[in-house]
């Protein structure tokens, strides 16, 4: 049986404002397995971006819990563990790749396991490795700004995965990048969680992208509103018909 | 929002509020850095020639004859002379060494009348009426007398009526009534000396040929050719020159800087624009609206700023440096104020020009160059700056040779150049050496940091020269001060053998027996060592039928140790001229006034040959038969204990009043009050140039900083602690701290070194100033970027990573 990467139990935020409280999560529970590639669907607003930033310490929930590999995270939204916690057990990846410009491809790859304090052969050897994987070998000395959207979104893939962390948070990945280039970083994507057993858990509104994904999560107003399991057939159109009826619902509502 | 071209070009400024600060903060340094060069260029001279006014006096032009030429300077010469044009005014000298007191002490006199320009030269304030005397106050103290008193001069009982203070040297004078001294002149002498004021756009040179075609002996002398005006003009010169450039190229490097993160905004924004279809002039009109607004507030708080600045330290300057207050100028708001139009004009070509190039490239090409972090042309760029510096060494070295400023000047500005363009690809070198060398050992986030910082080449050198400069313009404005005042120091230690000198102002008439004295003197255990000189006597060489004349001098030195009452020491260049030795015996003579002859006076034996004695001038020992007049002159004292050596002193002058106590380091504090009053200014302006490229290279690192605080949230999302950021940012400005502190160092030896060799003296280095001056910017650095970092670090991530600088 494949093992429990990731617990969450009753995860709640709110973003409070004089005139307007928003409930952005609203005791939200699921757990992620090992090697499972999980998206989370819903329309804006809808809390999905609000609960991969808690994951990733980015951000602090008002209550709930957050268990990796069985362990309480109870100090993780407290510097300087949160750091730590970004460096060994999570890889993000942005919408805006937000890679450092100034640096070349592979020194951006390179970064967190600078961080780590990996020797510098073994850090060259990690990066070539990731570098080939992602079929970026040939561009390793340019800067992002000399580099396509695509391009651009898969050194920031290695960035996260370089360091072999347990948990890939990626938050709508392939939002600034077209039809075709989408894929290529789903391919990627998936590529990771064959070969490397690696568990993701991807934020996306295109049904398209969550289609990809082995489970889907609808999202809706700060709650997990149901669930599919991809079955690998048909999944696109299972996946717009419940998405339909949660926003219809919300219309309705 | 106005929904105007001027609304949105303000709500865009507004937008970026801390970067706005720090071009106005960038512009306004540089507006006061330019305006204090300026001023100070602009009145240095005059205010250098003020100094030397207080000094020498409002004279600027002295006529009389040499003390041994015969002629006298009659009425209708002096009157044809200062009738001459360009003469302004006029006052006749008489002077004489007159006889006062009851010890008879022969005493420089001056006899003339009281108007601005005698007050100015030998410092009195009064009148002088026929019966009253002027005394300086140690002649005062010697005479025992006080204002009011009486006093005998060559017969005269006058009063007296004031004191002046003393003059540099330890010289006595007094000063009577011109008709008191008129029948101590000679036949048909009317002024031993005219002092002549020139109209203000009188040029003296042509005065000097007029006066010269009255009397071709006169001697003429020009307070503006004194070695000493003409040397420390020589040398402002030379310095507001080399400052001048340090400056301005600092005011160019801050802005461009400070600008830089700035135009790329606003580059950026014209893309954006351009994309959207906004027209050239459009984008041009935002761009002039957004500049006006900067640059006005900069330069007018600059103007401003610079005004109060030189005021309040001139102020501050009279106070602590005790200068006069009109021998400095404070910055006035005219020169300010046109300095900051001008500072205004250059500036918006700073901004408006590559924001109009931006105009003119498609808006993907400005968003190309926007990025770039390295010089274009790299290869070509360096060797620019290796051809320069070595155009500027050839001038150089060609001028210097000659002797040819035309040339040296502009290669050693050449050279400046030719490093400022090599420096960044030092800095380069530097950084990427020590990346190589030191690796991963400095730990990983100074690593990290590092590898971070090699590829901005142009952000790095900006960094780095500007606190270079810094740097240099300390070195070489600290040091030439203190080359300066060491010079002082080591012309005056030629000038005192010893601490202590002892001045006989009785001269030959004086009874002082040689022997006592010493013994009197050497008996204080106070007193380590006394040297004695006598008089110098008139005595002849008779050599071969010639009549030489030497003038023999009754020492008590080591030239003399061990020296017969019949031998003497001789000059190197008397031995060599004449073909004399150690062991000669020679035949001395004696002038006899009555037969007017020279009759011989002994054999000597020469005992030594000193290539430091003056060719005539020969050694004795007192007791030696030649030594006539047997009179002390000066002792040279040197002290166990300087402080108890000049009380024991005080008692012994008790028993030889006629004693002038002279020290080094009284000579030494006077010499030094006007070395300050003369370079008070200097020191001022240096001061203000200093604080301003300081604060305005440490506002340039703080913006360029916080220009990345994007870049450092992205790092703590892979995982970089908060304190590692702070740490990331303390390790960057410290480094370009270091660099910029060596490379300045470097940068100002240079320049000092070749400034230096035009005027060769031994260089002295105000280590502690320029160790003070790196020390204050590494603690402002470290605190300020301390201060920063933390607070970078400690905001929420996502806030941060929503910071877009550069």
């Amino acid at each position: 049986m494949s093992q429990t990467v990731l617990e969450v139990e009753g995860l709640s935020k709110t973003y409070a404002h004089p005139a307007h409280p928003v409930r952005a999560l609203k005791n939200v529970s699921f757990s992620l397995k090992k090697a499972e590639f999980v998206a989370i669907m819903g329309t804006s607003g809808s809390g999905k971006s609000t609960l991969l930033h808690i994951l990733g310490a980015l951000d602090k929930p008002d209550a709930g819990t957050i268990k990796l590999h069985g362990r309480p995270c109870d100090d993780i939204f407290r510097e300087p563990e949160a750091s730590r916690y970004r460096l060994k057990h999570v890889g993000f990846v942005f919408q805006a790749f937000h890679l450092l410009k100034d640096l070349s491809a592979e020194d951006n790859i390179a970064v967190p396991l600078i961080l780590q304090g990996e020797r510098e052969s073994a850090i060259k050897a990690r990066v070539d490795e990731v570098l080939r994987m992602l079929g970026l070998a040939a561009l390793r000395r340019h800067r992002p700004v000399e580099l396509s959207g695509g391009q651009q979104q898969r050194i920031a893939i290695g960035r996260a995965i370089v360091g072999n962390p347990p948990l890939l948070l990626a938050d709508e990945p392939t939002g600034n990048l077209d039809h075709n280039t989408s894929q290529e970083i789903l391919d990627v994507f998936l590529n990771m969680r064959d070969k490397r057993e690696q568990t993701i858990l991807l934020v996306t509104h295109d049904p398209a992208v969550a289609a990809s994904a082995d489970r889907v999560l609808f999202f809706h107003d700060g709650e997990i509103r149901d669930e599919y399991q991809c079955r690998g057939k048909r999944d696109l159109d299972h996946i717009l018909k419940m998405f339909k009826t949660i926003t219809e619902s919300r219309r309705g509502a | 929002m106005r929904k105007t071209l001027w609304g949105m070009a303000l709500s865009l400024l507004k937008a970026n509020r801390l970067l706005i600060s720090f071009s106005i903060i960038s512009i306004l340094v540089s507006t006061v850095l330019v305006t204090t060069m300026l001023t100070y260029s602009l009145n240095a001279e005059r205010a250098m020639e003020q100094s030397f006014r207080e000094r020498f006096g409002e004279a600027d032009i002295m006529v009389s004859y040499a003390p041994d030429h015969p002629g006298v300077l009659t009425r209708e010469k002096a009157d044809r002379i200062v009738s001459l044009p360009g003469v302004e005014a006029s006052a006749p000298v008489l002077n004489r060494f007159l006889h006062i007191g009851e010890m008879d002490a022969p005493v420089w006199t001056i006899g003339t009348t009281a108007n601005d320009l005698t007050r100015s030269t030998y410092k009195f304030t009064s009148d002088i009426a026929p019966s009253a005397v002027m005394l300086n106050e140690e002649l005062a103290r010697f005479l025992k007398v006080e204002i009011g008193d009486e006093l005998d001069v060559e017969g005269m009982t006058l009063r007296v009526s004031e004191m002046i203070a003393d003059l540099q040297g330890n010289i006595s004078i007094a000063i009577i009534h011109y008709d008191r001294m008129a029948p101590f002149a000679e036949e048909g002498e009317y002024a031993s000396g005219l002092l002549l004021k020139l109209a203000k756009d009188a040029e003296a040179l042509p005065v000097v040929r007029m006066i010269r075609e009255i009397d071709g002996d006169l001697r003429i002398d020009l307070v503006e050719q004194n070695e000493l005006v003409q040397s420390n003009l020589r040398a402002l010169n030379s310095y507001i020159i080399v400052l001048s450039f340090l400056v301005l190229v600092v005011t160019a490097l801050l802005v461009l800087s400070n600008l830089e993160i700035l135009l790329y905004k606003l580059r950026h924004q014209i893309a954006i624009l351009r994309s959207i279809g906004a027209a050239t002039g459009q984008i041009g009109r935002i761009m002039l609206i957004q500049s006006f607004v900067i640059n006005l507030a900069g330069t007018v708080l600059g103007a401003g700023a610079s005004v109060l600045a030189m005021n309040g330290l001139h102020g501050a300057a009279e106070r602590v440096f005790h200068m006069p207050a009109a021998a400095g100028h404070g910055a006035d708001w005219p020169v300010a104020l046109v300095t900051a139009a001008a500072c205004f004009l250059l500036y918006q070509l700073f901004m408006l020009i590559p924001a109009w190039r931006s105009t003119r490239i498609l808006p993907l090409k400005i968003a190309e160059e926007n990025e770039r972090l390295d010089f274009r042309h790299k290869k070509r760029h360096r060797l620019r700056g290796l051809g320069t510096a070595l155009t500027g060494i050839v001038m150089y070295m060609f001028g210097y040779v000659n002797g040819n400023y035309a040339v040296l000047f502009p290669g050693l500005i050449i050279l400046l150049i030719g490093s400022l363009l090599l420096m960044p690809h030092a800095v380069e070198r530097a950084i990427q050496g020590t990346v190589k060398g030191i690796g991963l050992r400095l730990g990983r986030l100074v690593y990290l940091t590092l590898r971070h910082m090699l590829p901005q080449v142009k952000r790095n050198a900006f960094a780095v020269i500007s606190i270079a400069l810094t740097v240099a313009i300390a070195v070489f404005g600290t040091t030439l001060l203190s080359t300066l005042d060491a010079n002082n120091h080591r012309f005056l230690k030629e000038r005192f053998e010893k601490p202590i000198m002892l001045h006989n102002r009785l001269g030959g008439q004086s009874a002082i027996d040689a022997h006592s004295l010493r013994e009197t003197l050497l008996g204080f255990a106070s007193i380590r060592d006394v040297e004695m000189e006598g008089a110098s006597l008139l005595n002849y060489l008779l050599l071969n039928g010639e009549e030489i004349r030497i003038a023999p001098k009754a020492v008590y030195s080591p030239l003399v140790e061990g020296l017969k009452d019949d031998e003497l020491v001789i000059s190197g260049e008397m031995a060599a001229r004449y073909h004399l030795q150690a062991g000669d015996e020679i035949m001395i003579g004696y002038p006899d006034e009555a037969l007017q002859d020279v009759l011989p006076a002994g054999v000597y034996r020469i005992a030594g040959v000193s290539g430091d004695l003056p060719f005539d001038e020969v050694l004795m020992t007192w007791s030696n038969p030649l030594n006539v007049h047997p009179a002390v002159i000066s002792v040279s004292i040197d002290p166990n204990d300087e402080k108890q050596a000049l009380a024991d002193l005080a008692s012994v002058r008790e028993t030889y009043p006629e004693l002038q106590i002279r020290t080094l380091s009284e000579e030494w504090e006077r010499a030094r009050e006007g070395f300050v009053q003369r370079w008070g200014i200097f020191i001022i302006v240096l001061s203000v140039i200093i604080g301003c490229t300081m604060a305005g290279a440490l506002s340039g690192l703080l913006n360029q900083i916080l220009s990345k605080r994007k870049e450092f949230a992205i790092l703590r999302t892979v995982g970089v602690t908060p304190s590692g950021v702070a740490w990331n940012i303390l390790v960057q400005a410290c480094l370009y701290l270091g660099l910029g502190i060596v490379f300045g160092g470097l940068l100002g030896l240079l320049v000092l070194v070749l400034v230096v060799a035009l005027d060769p003296t031994p260089i002295t280095f105000a280590w502690p100033t320029v160790g003070l001056v790196a020390a204050g910017m590494l603690l402002l650095t470290v605190a300020t970027f301390a201060i920063a970092g933390r607070r970078i670090s400690s905001g929420p991530i996502l806030r941060e990573m929503a910071m877009d600088g550069k």
